[in-house]
């Protein structure tokens, strides 16, 4: 059974085939609540509330080819709902400093991560969800554009601001002799 | 080359790998949680408006009387004005249709029903417990306050069962007027006050049904031989209920829209059962002034929405003016001197809400940027504002004429409900 199909017959009150759905994206789901909002509870609460919403409106979809965007915008103001909202305080989560013997490429591309991770967590969280569903959701801009509820000229500006953004905190990070051990050199 | 520049062309691939998705250990908890819950119909999730209409015309006799007579009867009127006014201010009691004061706004957050009251700011719980109830619904005369109580079915497979209840105001003396419904999705009290109608799902079918309102008798079913949604009472005397019916024709199930009689008998045909089942004569609300029913025809292969507007009289039928949304204008409503209609127009991401003369001679006016998710709303009672309620997400007190926005304190996963006073 094909998504269209699947989301057809949830949209007329098949929750196993919701279920379907829902065991099909909600790790992608998870995963972006978590990287937006850098708080493993604060995402568990906007997963559940996009699944719970999507449930009971999905008689109201008006394609079912929308499904996958229609959910993600659930999720994004699910997301900016909670940070708006709810007023729990953010826990940011931060690996444990780099201090990694060079293994080769290994090493590099662990310390690159992290270095993205602190990048990450130094935007603000709508700059944040650009960079999230542009990248790991992998929408072209438009359609992050159309998630967010915002012009595409300002998803296009919050993009290009952002990667700037992390552009300096990489920059910042990679001084002469950091930079220089973590391409292991001096290791 | 800097750092950042050898990781942006991978920068999908490390935030994936940051990310590092997997099943989640709650996937099943999410799942429970929604088998539990009311998925609503496409149709529903407006839920209901409440059809406002004029204040009844009434007659002017102009004594003809000699000069004492005329003393005398002044001021025997000004002690039965007086008398009348303060019997008035003790009940408080609206006229059904037409604009009346702003009352409290009430509003159900888990389970539990909240009044707010627009003037002061402030909100108050006024029913609570371990009953969950929500949608709450007042009267015309904003005397009795009617609210949706979930009897089981809260988690699993249960059919989710649902009764009518009616209370004061303030939220005290609850009574169960039906008993456990299943998906009573459409309901609205009569002009008097004295009877509800409502739909709810019996065998397969929707089904419109009375009940008295001071609980002295269950639901009866009016039959009518279609499948019955949007059932509400026509202004100004309720003598009729208008409703959508989906009839079983020589050419398959047609819909169409239809009157009865609260007491029963026959339909009777307000257009052709001609309509497509799903997605014809939707959302039909009938004007104050009784002379026109709006309602709203999804083409699925246009994808596009269209409100129309059908002279009763006449049987004129003429859509609304276009906003130039890409998915057209839906859900409408009226305001309660039927100046005005509000209604949604769809974009791929999210609605406006828009405003429009009643007549059309004016272009629509947005009042709201595009907003994501589903939403209902109404006007209020002196159709200065609209309330707004998107589902979660915060509910808007609109005023009409600037699009200034106030927000109710708490988060409203039911539609509202705005109580009329005496003017």
């Amino acid at each position: 059974m094909d998504q269209r199909e699947l989301v057809d017959r949830a949209a007329r009150g098949d929750h196993d085939a919701f279920a379907v759905l829902v065991r099909g994206s909600i790790a992608r789901l998870d995963a972006a609540a978590r990287l937006i909002l850098r708080d493993p509870e604060l995402a568990r609460d906007a997963v559940q509330e996009s699944l719970v919403r999507a449930w009971k409106s999905l008689p109201g979809l008006r394609d079912p080819l929308r499904f996958d965007a229609w959910l993600h915008r659930l999720l994004v103001h699910s997301c900016f709902d909670l940070l708006r909202h709810r007023r729990r305080r953010v826990v940011e989560v931060e690996l444990d400093p780099i201090d990694v013997p060079y293994i080769g490429d290994v090493s590099l591309a662990i310390a690159d991560r992290d270095e993205l991770d602190r990048a990450l967590q130094r935007l603000d969280p709508e700059w944040r969800a650009v960079v999230v569903v542009h990248y790991f959701l992998g929408l072209p801009l438009p359609e992050v554009a159309a998630v967010l509820g915002i012009p595409v000229g300002t998803a296009k500006s919050r993009l290009h601001r952002s990667l700037a953004a992390m552009r300096l905190t990489f920059d910042a990070e990679a001084t002469p002799e950091t930079a220089e051990l973590r391409r292991g050199q001096l290791a | 080359m800097t750092r950042f520049d050898r990781v942006e062309p991978r920068l999908a691939e490390l935030i994936t790998e940051l990310a590092a998705p997997s099943l989640p250990d709650y996937t099943d908890d999410v799942l429970a949680r929604t088998a539990g819950l009311r998925q609503s119909p496409r149709w529903t999730l407006l839920e209901r408006w409440l059809p406002m209409g004029v204040l009844a015309q009434r007659s002017v006799y102009i004594p003809r009387v000699p000069w004492r007579a005329v003393i005398v009867t002044a001021l025997l009127l000004v002690v039965v004005a007086a008398t009348l006014a303060w019997i008035g201010s003790q009940r408080r009691a609206a006229p059904p249709f037409g604009l009346a004061r702003n009352g409290l706004i009430v509003y159900a957050v888990d389970g539990d029903l909240h009044a707010y009251s627009p003037e002061t700011g402030a909100s108050n719980l006024i029913l609570t417990g371990a009953t969950d109830d929500f949608t709450g619904y007042f009267s015309r005369d904003g005397t009795k306050l009617g609210f949706l109580r979930r009897d089981r079915g809260a988690s699993g497979s249960d059919p989710e069962l649902i009764s009518i209840q009616v209370a004061n105001p303030d939220g005290t003396n609850p009574v169960d007027l039906t008993g456990p419904l299943v998906a009573p999705d459409w309901w609205d009290w009569s002009p008097a006050g004295d009877v509800i109608a409502f739909q709810s799902t019996i065998g397969d079918r929707p089904t419109l049904q009375v009940v008295p309102t001071d609980g002295s008798d269950g639901p009866r079913v009016l039959e009518t031989g279609m499948a019955v949604t949007f059932p509400s009472f026509l202004p100004p005397n309720g003598e009729e209920i208008v409703f959508r019916g989906v009839a079983t024709t020589s050419d398959g199930p047609r819909s169409g829209l239809f009157a009865i009689s609260p007491d029963g008998g026959q339909p009777r045909s307000l257009t052709g059962t001609d309509g497509h089942p799903d997605n014809s004569y939707q959302y039909p609300n009938v004007s104050p002034d009784s002379r026109h029913v709006m309602y709203g025809v999804w083409d699925p292969v246009a994808k596009m929405e269209t409100l129309r507007l059908l002279d009763l009289g006449t049987g004129t039928d003429e859509a609304l003016p276009r906003t130039g949304a890409q998915y057209g204008e839906g859900s409408g409503a009226f305001s309660p001197d039927g100046s005005l209609v509000a209604f949604r127009g769809y974009e791929d991401s999210g609605y406006r809400l828009y405003v429009v003369l009643a007549d059309g001679s004016a272009e629509p006016r947005a009042l709201t940027g595009i907003t994501p998710g589903e939403a209902w709303y109404e006007f209020s009672p002196d159709g200065k504002k609209i309330i707004l309620n998107r589902f979660g997400n915060g509910t808007l007190l609109i005023d009409v004429a600037s699009g200034a926005a106030d927000m109710l304190p708490d988060t409203v996963e039911e539609p509202a409900t705005w109580q009329r006073l005496a003017p």
